[in-house]
């Protein structure tokens, strides 16, 4: 079970935006209920990490996280998608 | 229509086909007051949305378009709604989550969210439009306040 942040500025928006999306990619790439994601103020992301395996940001990522990063924005534009689902996928099996 | 509409208030007053700002707080500001004077949002809401801006951008450049999504807390909204300001000359916005890049906005996408998880489809929909920015652009090209609604509920079905 992977354990995942998901942050944006204010919790409010666009994290619940890029929830759907990745939850789908997850699904399809075979990890459903193979995971948790949880939304969060990015502010509270550096107390949080110690306990996730890694954190998906729609905002700047703060530095000297306790886990691994990965940006979500081109969730939310559709461009240039690919490395970033690389990136969650290799995330995933780590 | 999608059941989200039923919770999304946009009607042409919430539309502004030929705004005229020289930077993204002024329209930022401009675009809050019509949120305000049609009693969608209190008198705080547009000062709030511009300190979230500076805060967390929310310019995003798509494949052919930068559009932006300003939005902030829920404590200011009277009604949940979205307002839509498109811009004569693009001003520039932050880039949301890399704000050393500077995206030409043509677009705001101004949201009044009274209850974020309740959300979640119409958020998702306003994405997926993002996604096929030619939807966007359609919207743009209209020719009144009340063909962009149109467009817009068209859009996010």
């Amino acid at each position: 079970m992977k354990n995942i942040l998901l942050a944006c500025g204010s919790g409010i928006a666009t994290s619940t935006a890029v929830n759907g999306k990745i939850s789908k990619l997850l699904d399809e790439n075979g990890y459903k209920g193979k995971y948790k994601i949880t939304q969060c103020k990015i502010s509270e992301a550096p107390n949080k990490a110690s306990n996730y395996d890694f954190l998906i940001s729609t905002t700047v990522i703060p530095k000297d996280l306790d886990c691994e990063s990965v940006s979500g924005v081109c969730f939310l534009t559709g461009v240039n998608t690919k490395p970033t689902i690389d990136r969650i996928l290799e995330l995933m099996e780590q | 229509m999608a059941d989200f509409w039923d919770e999304m208030y946009l009607d042409e007053h919430l539309v502004d086909l030929e705004m005229d700002e020289p930077d993204n707080f002024s329209a930022l500001a401009a675009l809050a007051d019509r949120l305000e004077e049609n009693q969608c949002v209190n008198g705080a809401f547009s000062l709030a949305i511009q300190e979230r801006e500076e805060e967390f951008a929310t310019g995003l450049p798509l494949e052919h378009i930068g559009v932006a999504i300003p939005h902030t807390d829920s404590e200011y909204v009277f009604k949940q709604s979205m307002a839509i300001g498109i811009l004569k000359q693009p001003v520039m916005f932050e880039m949301m989550g890399s704000p050393e890049v500077l995206v030409p906005v043509k677009i705001m996408f101004m949201l009044a969210i009274k209850e974020p998880k309740k959300q979640l489809e119409f958020l998702q929909a306003l994405i997926d439009m993002f996604q096929t920015d030619e939807k966007v652009l359609a919207i743009i090209q209209a020719k009144s306040a009340a063909e962009a609604v149109k467009k817009m509920k068209q859009n996010l079905n």
